[in-house]
C-alpha cells in the first residue's frame, strides 16, 4: 500500500487491549463444601470409668 | 525500566484484506505478503525485506517497523488508498475467496508516514464485506456467509451494499 514517506516514529501502548481475547474457561462448578458451622459434630468419646 | 509510551490509544487506519477459506472457516490474509490474521490474536510485524531483496540492497537487521525500511503492518489514512487494493491481482488470489476493507488498530512501534502508518502490532477494528465481488473472481462464496464467518474476529462486520464492485463505489458506500 502506498502510504508516502516516513515523518516520525513513536510508541503506542493502549490502555485497553485492542484484541478481544478469548476469556479463560470458567472452572466447573463444584458442590459447595459445608461451612464448619454446618458440619456434623461427632459426639466426643469419653473413656469408660 | 521501559520508557513511557507516546500515546495510549491505538492508531486507527484503513486497509484491505484477502479472505481465505480455512476448512469451514474464513480468515483474513494480507493481500501483498504471506501473513494470515488470526481471530483474537494480534498480528506481529516481521521484516520480510531481507528475504525478498537482493543481497546488495538489503537493510541491516532491525526491529520492525524501521523508518529506513518498508516493513511493518500498513494502514492508510484514507479509505480510498486501501480500496485500491480491492481490485488488481495478487500472488495470493488462488487462496482467496473475496476481498474486504475495514479499519485496523495499530500499536507498539509506529512509523507515521504522509498518507498512513506502519505498525508493529495490529488487529482489525471493523470489517466491511462488499456484497458484490469483482467480476474476475471465479471462486464464488456468498458475501453474507463470508460476513458471518468473519464474526470470529469479534469485531463489527457489515455487508457493504455498493452500486458495483468498483473501489470508488465501495468507498462511497462507506461514507
Amino acid at each position: 500500500m502506498e502510504i508516502g514517506d516516513p515523518e516520525r516514529t513513536f510508541t503506542v501502548e493502549p490502555v485497553e487491549d485492542p484484541v478481544p481475547r478469548e476469556l479463560p474457561a470458567e472452572p466447573a462448578e463444584q458442590p459447595a463444601r459445608p461451612s464448619p458451622a454446618e458440619e456434623p459434630i461427632e459426639p466426643e468419646r469419653v473413656p469408660a470409668p | 525500566m521501559s520508557a513511557a509510551p507516546d500515546y495510549i490509544e491505538p492508531i486507527v487506519g484503513w486497509r484491505s484484506w484477502l479472505v481465505v477459506r480455512d476448512g469451514d472457516e474464513f480468515r483474513l490474509h494480507s493481500i501483498v505478503y504471506e501473513a494470515r490474521w488470526f481471530p483474537r490474536n494480534e498480528l506481529i510485524a516481521r521484516c520480510l525485506q531481507r528475504r525478498f531483496s537482493l543481497p546488495w540492497s538489503r537493510t541491516s537487521e532491525h526491529v520492525p517497523p524501521a523508518r529506513g525500511c518498508h516493513c511493518g503492518i500498513y494502514a492508510a489514512r484514507e479509505p480510498e488508498e486501501a480500496a485500491s487494493y480491492l481490485e488488481g491481482r495478487s500472488w495470493a488470489d488462488s487462496l482467496g475467496v473475496h476481498r474486504v476493507i475495514g479499519t485496523v488498530s495499530l500499536w507498539g512501534r509506529v512509523v507515521e508516514c504522509t498518507r498512513g502508518w506502519r505498525g508493529s502490532l495490529a488487529y482489525p477494528k471493523t470489517i466491511y464485506v462488499p456484497a458484490m465481488r469483482a467480476p474476475f473472481r471465479l471462486r464464488a462464496e456468498p458475501a453474507d456467509e463470508i460476513a458471518l464467518g468473519l464474526t470470529d474476529y469479534d469485531v463489527p462486520v457489515e455487508l457493504l451494499d455498493a452500486r458495483s464492485s468498483d473501489p470508488e463505489d465501495l468507498v462511497a458506500a462507506l461514507r
